[in-house]
């Protein structure tokens, strides 16, 4: 079976094969920078280390961390004379820091 | 140029890849789909500038999406479609402020809508003719012949049934004829029997 195509099909065709030039180039590059700036929103999940870092502010903090950590327990096996005496474990005599009944101040 | 074809796998691979950090997957995605997307919009609007536009906005919803893409979904070229004729039916509306199916304005005239087209006086009467459907008509007219959908496909793509489309596209073709009748004979057009 032949059909003459309507030549409206042909000329409606004709806009498909219409030569599909290159984008233009400003386009094209907009198009691809969009796309870059998509790549650069993109934050990857940091690692538990960076996390733990910038949450304390940072290298140098954690470092003085480590050192305060270290001291805890140096304390903890060797504490000095006066600390046993806040924990009422020493010789030394209670004190009461608070001053009795000063922490609770009735609103008159 | 002929610009290397990329079937559904390639494509799906190039968003997976520029959505792992690629770059260059976005370029070749680019290169790839560009133009027919900015084809079809130039077809739909009558503006080169506009049209650039929608491709650009286009484009740009697909990178930011292109994270969350589910394998299988859809087609990355019929997406694209279908999100530049969603951005280009929006623009007719917001230009004409009108129904849907409202008659449309004269194509722009800037030597540069013209500039993708051949220089024949039949091409420039067809772009006329096409500018002046129906948005809804223009629509079928632009997806059966410059996205080469079938019409299941275009039915999908405008959520309607395809005996719809097919009205569409009769009624399309019927207008443009009408509109082509006075240079018929200057074009060397079909005879009206």
């Amino acid at each position: 079976m032949t059909t003459d195509r309507d030549p409206l099909d042909q000329m409606l065709d004709g806009l498909r094969s219409e030569a599909l030039g290159d984008l233009p180039d400003g386009l094209e590059a907009r198009i691809v920078a969009d796309a870059e700036a998509v790549l650069a929103t993109q934050v990857r999940p940091p690692s538990i280390w960076t996390r733990i870092s910038e949450a304390i502010g940072g290298w140098p903090a954690a470092a003085g961390l480590v050192a305060a950590g270290l001291a805890g327990v140096w304390v903890g096996v060797s504490p000095p004379e006066g600390a046993l005496a806040l924990m009422g474990l020493g010789d030394g005599q209670a004190v009461d820091i608070l001053g009795g009944s000063a922490l609770f101040v009735e609103e008159g | 140029m002929v610009r290397p074809q990329l079937d559904a796998d390639g494509e799906a691979r190039l968003l997976a890849r520029f959505a792992a950090g690629d770059l260059g997957a976005a370029r070749a995605l680019t290169a790839a789909l560009g133009p027919r997307i900015l084809a079809t919009a130039t077809r739909m609007l009558g503006d080169r500038a506009e049209a650039e536009d929608v491709t650009q906005d286009a484009f740009l919803r697909l990178w930011q999406g292109a994270g969350e893409w589910e394998a299988g979904r859809a087609r990355v070229s019929t997406w694209l479609t279908r999100v530049a004729m969603n951005l280009s039916i929006d623009r007719l509306r917001r230009r004409r402020g009108s129904p849907l199916d409202a008659i449309a304005e004269p194509a722009d005239e800037a030597p540069s809508v013209a500039a993708e087209m051949q220089a024949s006086a039949r091409a420039e009467a067809l772009r006329r003719a096409l500018a002046e459907l129906p948005d809804r008509q223009r629509e079928a007219v632009v997806l059966r012949h410059i996205e080469g959908l079938s019409n299941p496909e275009i039915a999908e793509m405008l959520e309607i049934g395809v005996e719809a489309v097919e009205s569409l596209t009769a009624r399309a073709k019927r207008g443009l004829k009408a509109l082509l009748a006075d240079r018929k004979e200057e074009l060397g057009l079909w005879d009206d029997n």
